[in-house]
C-alpha cells in the first residue's frame, strides 16, 4: 500500500540497502565491489506532489543531473506507475561488469528497463494530470544507486550530483 | 518581472496583473489561475510587458489554442530553482511559441515545446 509521501525537497535521498530515505552513514550501505562489478542500491520512489491546489495541470515530467557525475558512480531511473516498497525481492542482482552497469529490473511491477540519469533532463512521465487534487501527481521515478569497482569513492557516503525535476504546468 | 498580456479578438486587453477586469474576476486572480484563462479562442495575440514596455508577443490564427506553459525546476537538495516561461499557440500538428527566460532573454520556436 502506497505510504503518504515525505518530502524530499531540500532533504533529497540518500541510495543505501535499506527502506528508509536518508539512513546515517555506515548503515546499510551499498559496498563498492572489490572486482569488477556494479554493485546497486534498493529502489528509491520519487514523485511530484500537489500541495495547493490551482487551476491548471502538469504535464513533461523530466529528470536531470544538476552537474556530471563522478566516473564510476550512477542513478538509474524508470517510469513506476504503482508503488512498490523499496525491499531486497525488488533490488537488481549486481553486475558482473563495470560501467556502472544498468541493472535488470528486479521483483512485481518491476519496470522495463532502467536508463541512466545524465544532465540532459528525461521524460519519466508525460501524462496531463490536473492540480486541481492534493496529492501524487502522475508517476513515481523509481530511482537507484549504482557504483561499480572503478570509482575512487573511498570509505563513507559518496556525494552524487542534485537532482532536478522539471514539469511543464498550463 | 514581466507580466502577461492578451489582446482579445474583440479589442480588450487583459495584464495578468489587473485583477479587477472583468474577463479576470472569477478565474484571473492570480499567476496560476490566470493560465486557464488564457486558453479562450478568442485570444488575437500573446505578449509581455517589461518596465512598461509592450513587447510583442505571438500573433495566434483564428481558432487555434493559444497557450501559456509554466516549465518549473525543482532540485531535491535545494529547493526550487528555476521558471521558465513559454506562451504560444497550437493547431493540429502546428505551433509557434516564445520562451522567456529570467534575464528576460526571448527565445522563439516553431516546435512543441
Amino acid at each position: 500500500m502506497e505510504p503518504a509521501g515525505v518530502s524530499a525537497v531540500t532533504v533529497g535521498v540518500t541510495y543505501s540497502l535499506s527502506d528508509a530515505q536518508n539512513p546515517a552513514s555506515g548503515t546499510a550501505p551499498v559496498i563498492k565491489p572489490s572486482a569488477t562489478g556494479t554493485a546497486y542500491s534498493w529502489i528509491l520512489l520519487v514523485a511530484l506532489k500537489v500541495t495547493g491546489t490551482a487551476a491548471t495541470a502538469i504535464t513533461n515530467r523530466k529528470i536531470a543531473f544538476a552537474t556530471v557525475v563522478a566516473s564510476g558512480s550512477a542513478v538509474f531511473f524508470a517510469d513506476q506507475p504503482t508503488y512498490r516498497e523499496p525491499a531486497t525481492g525488488n533490488h537488481p542482482t549486481s553486475s558482473g561488469s563495470n560501467g556502472p552497469a544498468t541493472p535488470t529490473p528486479a521483483g512485481a511491477s518491476a519496470p522495463g528497463s532502467y536508463a541512466a540519469v545524465t544532465t540532459s533532463a528525461a521524460l519519466w512521465d508525460a501524462t496531463s494530470h490536473s492540480t486541481g487534487s492534493l496529492g501524487r501527481n502522475g508517476d513515481f521515478i523509481e530511482l537507484l544507486g549504482a557504483i561499480d569497482h572503478t570509482s575512487s569513492q573511498g570509505s563513507g557516503q559518496d556525494a552524487l550530483p542534485d537532482l532536478d525535476l522539471t514539469f511543464d504546468e498550463s | 518581472m514581466f507580466t502577461w498580456v492578451a489582446t482579445f479578438r474583440d479589442g480588450t486587453v487583459l495584464r495578468e496583473d489587473d485583477p479587477t477586469s472583468a474577463l479576470c474576476s472569477h478565474e484571473y486572480d492570480s499567476h496560476d489561475h490566470g493560465l486557464a484563462c488564457i486558453k479562450d479562442k478568442d485570444v488575437q495575440s500573446l505578449g509581455w510587458f517589461l518596465d512598461e514596455r509592450l513587447f510583442a508577443g505571438v500573433l495566434i490564427p483564428a481558432g487555434a489554442e493559444p497557450f501559456l506553459i509554466r516549465r518549473n525546476t525543482i532540485n531535491l537538495r535545494t529547493g526550487p530553482k528555476s521558471m521558465l516561461w513559454s506562451a504560444g499557440w497550437k493547431r493540429g500538428e502546428q505551433s509557434e511559441y516564445v520562451t522567456i527566460y529570467p534575464d528576460y532573454s526571448v527565445i522563439c520556436s516553431e516546435t512543441e515545446p
